[in-house]
C-alpha cells in the first residue's frame, strides 16, 4: 500500500530538501520494529531513507513529519559538530557485566537460552528509547505547534506510544525485567509522557500515578525542562543527562555523524540507528 | 545557547575539529574562561597548531596561575614545536604545584627517555602509573623505556598492560609490534631452535600437497592471531585454528606462518626470523626419502 501524504507532508519535505540538499526515498519494510523508521543520508548517499511498513494507517503523516523533525535538527548544527551515539560488541559487554547480578537472578524464572535472546532486545531497547526520547519530546512540541492540522494525528500516535510504554508497568513484565532497565524504561517514559502531556494539554501520566516511578520521572522530567537547549547540540547533552540520571552512562558512545560502518548506506538493513 | 559541555563530548568522540570551532566562537563571549582556554589550547595541540596552542595556553596560565594541568598543557604544545627545553620547564613546574600531576610525570618521563636519562625516565613513569593505573600512555612509556634498556620481562609486561586497558588504541597497537620483536629477541637470544626446525618440517610436510590458497587460509590465520599476540616462549600455552585441526604452541604458529609465507612470497619479512631454523628443515626436506629422513 503506497502511502497517502495530507498537509502538511508534502511541504515538510520539500523543505528537507531545501534544508538538507537531499530527498527522501521511502521503502517498504515488513519486519521493522517500530512503525517507522529513518536513515539519515551521509555525504555517500543519495537520499534520506525512510522505512514503514506495508499495512500502515493515516498515522504514517504523524511519523513522517516527525522523522523529518530528527533530520532538521541534526542538519542545523555544523557538519563538523554533529554527533550521533552508538554502540558495539566490547560497550555492551561492559554494560551488561555491570548487571550481570539483576541478570543472573532472572535464571529462576528464565532459562539461559531465553535470557539469552531477549538481552539484546533489553540492551538495544532501552538505548533507543534513551537516545531518541529527549529529541522526541522537542520534535513533538514542534509538531504540535507548528502543525495543528496534524494534532489529531499526532494524538493517535502518542496514545499508541503509551500503550506500549505502560506496558513496563505490568507485573509479568516486571518480574521477567533486571531491575536498572525496567527503572530506567519506566522512570524515561514518564518523564517523556509528563512533560508532552503538559504540552499538548493532555493527561498521559495518570496510569503511572500509583507507580514508584513518579517521584524520579518528575525530578528528570524537571531537569529536562529547566535544562534543555532547543538544537542537536542540546539533544545530545541532554541525552547524556538522560542516560546519567538513570545509570547507564557507560551503555553507549558517541561518534561522529559520518563516522559510521561503510554499510551503513545499504537500503537492506536496517537497525534502527539515525 | 553554546555549551562548553557540547565541546568535551566532541572532544571525548574525537571531533577536535568541531570542539576547536565551538570553543573558539565561546571563547569570544567568554576570553579568559579557565576551561574554554585550556581545552582549545589542547584542541589546537591535536589539531598539529602547536603555535596557536602555545598561545592559548600562555594565556591560560597567565590568567591562572596556578593550574597545574594546564602547565602540562602548554609543555606538552612545546613538545610538539620540538622545544624539549620549554616542555620540561613546564612540566615541572606543574608538578611544583601539583607534585602528584600524572600527566605531568608521564610526560616528564618521555622527555627524559628522550635525553637518554632512563632512570629518571623510569622513575616518572612508574610514579604516574601508580597514580593513575588506567593511564596507557604512562605504561607504554614504562614498556618503551625498559625495552630501550634491554630488560625485557618488564618491557613485555608494561606492554601487555598497555594492550589490556583498550585494544583499540594506536598505542596498543604499538606495543604488540613491541611484544612480538620482544618474543623474537627471546627466541632468537636461545641460539639455533631444534624445535623450531622440527615444526618447519611439519609445516613444509603439511602445506606440500595444498594449493597456495590453502596456504595462504593457514598463513593468515595465524597471521590475524599474531595481531592479538601470540606466546612464542610459552610451550604450554595451546592456540586452535579453524583452518587446520589440532591444537598448537606460539612457536609452533609461528613456524607453520614462516613456512607458508616463504611458500607465498620468499621475500616477505614476517618479523621473527626463523630462517636457519627454515634452511635446515628445507634440506631434511629435500632429502626425506620414502622411509623419512635422517638427520645428520
Amino acid at each position: 500500500m503506497d502511502i497517502q501524504f495530507i498537509d502538511p507532508v508534502p511541504e515538510v519535505l520539500e523543505e528537507v530538501k531545501s534544508t538538507t540538499g537531499k530527498g527522501v526515498e521511502f521503502i517498504q519494510k515488513d519486519d521493522l520494529p517500530t512503525y517507522a523508521a529513518l536513515k539519515m543520508a551521509r555525504k555517500n548517499m543519495p537520499s534520506h531513507l525512510i522505512y514503514y511498513k506495508k499495512e500502515h494507517d493515516e498515522i504514517i503523516n504523524h511519523l513522517i513529519v516527525h522523522e523529518c523533525g530528527h533530520l532538521f535538527r541534526i542538519f542545523k548544527c555544523p557538519e563538523n559538530q554533529r554527533l550521533v551515539p552508538y554502540s558495539n560488541d566490547q560497550i555492551k559487554y561492559n554494560a551488561l557485566k555491570k548487571i550481570e547480578n539483576e541478570i543472573q537472578a532472572l535464571t529462576k524464572i528464565l532459562s539461559e537460552d531465553q535470557i539469552a535472546q531477549i538481552i539484546n532486545l533489553w540492551y538495544s531497547g532501552l538505548i533507543r528509547q534513551v537516545t531518541n526520547l529527549p529529541p522526541d519530546i522537542m520534535i513533538e512540541k514542534w509538531i504540535y505547534d507548528r502543525f495543528p492540522a496534524l494534532r489529531p494525528l499526532q494524538l493517535k500516535s502518542l496514545n499508541n506510544q503509551l500503550n506500549d510504554s505502560v506496558a513496563g508497568l505490568n507485573e509479568t513484565v516486571r518480574r521477567m525485567t533486571p531491575h536498572t532497565i525496567l527503572h530506567a524504561s519506566n522512570v524515561t517514559n514518564y518523564a517523556f509522557f509528563r512533560i508532552l502531556g503538559f504540552h499538548i494539554g493532555q493527561n498521559f501520566i495518570k496510569r503511572y500515578s500509583s507507580s514508584h516511578y513518579v517521584v524520579k520521572g518528575k525530578e528528570l522530567a524537571s531537569i529536562t525542562e529547566k535544562k534543555y537547549t532547543d538544537s542537536h547540540e542540546g539533544d545530545n547533552i541532554m541525552i547524556d543527562k538522560w542516560a546519567a540520571f538513570v545509570n547507564i552512562s557507560e551503555w553507549f558512545k558517541w561518534r561522529g555523524f559520518e563516522d559510521v560502518p561503510p554499510d551503513y548506506g545499504n537500503k537492506s538493513a536496517v537497525n534502527n540507528s539515525k | 545557547m553554546k555549551d562548553i559541555n557540547y565541546a568535551l563530548m566532541l572532544i571525548k568522540a574525537k571531533k577536535l575539529d568541531g570542539a576547536k570551532d565551538l570553543l573558539e566562537e565561546l571563547l569570544q563571549s567568554d576570553p579568559q574562561d579557565k576551561d574554554i582556554l585550556y581545552n582549545l589550547g589542547m584542541c589546537y595541540t591535536e589539531l598539529d597548531k602547536p603555535e596557536r596552542a602555545v598561545e592559548t595556553l600562555s594565556e591560560c596560565v597567565r590568567c591562572y596561575p596556578n593550574y597545574s594541568n594546564a602547565y602540562v598543557a602548554l609543555g606538552f604544545a612545546h613538545s610538539r614545536l620540538a622545544d624539549y627545553k620549554k616542555a620540561k620547564e613546564y612540566f615541572l613546574r606543574a608538578l611544583e604545584i601539583d607534585p602528584v600531576n600524572s600527566y605531568a610525570l608521564r610526560n616528564l618521563g618521555g622527555i627524559y627517555g628522550n635525553e637518554n636519562d632512563y632512570e629518571k625516565a623510569i622513575e616518572c613513569f612508574e610514579k604516574s602509573f601508580s597514580i593513575n593505573q588506567e593511564d596507557q600512555q604512562a605504561a607504554y612509556g614504562l614498556g618503551y623505556t625498559y625495552f630501550h634498556i634491554g630488560k625485557l620481562d618488564e618491557a613485555d609486561k608494561y606492554f601487555k598492560i598497555t594492550i589490556d586497558l583498550d585494544e583499540a588504541t594506536k598505542i596498543a597497537s604499538l606495543a604488540k609490534d613491541l611484544r612480538r620483536e620482544i618474543a623474537g629477541i627471546v627466541l632468537k637470544s636461545k641460539g639455533f631452535r631444534t624445535d623450531a626446525m622440527f615444526y618447519c618440517l611439519s609445516a613444509q610436510q603439511f602445506f606440500k600437497d595444498k594449493t597456495i590458497d590453502e596456504v595462504r587460509q593457514v598463513a593468515f590465520e595465524i597471521g590475524l592471531k599474531g595481531q592479538q599476540g601470540l606466546d612464542i616462549n610459552n610451550p604450554t600455552k595451546k592456540y586452535t585454528l579453524n583452518t587446520m585441526k589440532g591444537s598448537f604452541t606460539g612457536l609452533q604458529l609461528v613456524s607453520y606462518m614462516y613456512v607458508g609465507f616463504k611458500i607465498i612470497d620468499p621475500n616477505l619479512d614476517i618479523g621473527v626470523d626463523l630462517s636457519e631454523e627454515y634452511k635446515e628443515a628445507l634440506r631434511l626436506f629435500e632429502q626425506e626419502g620414502p622411509h623419512g629422513y635422517t638427520i645428520h
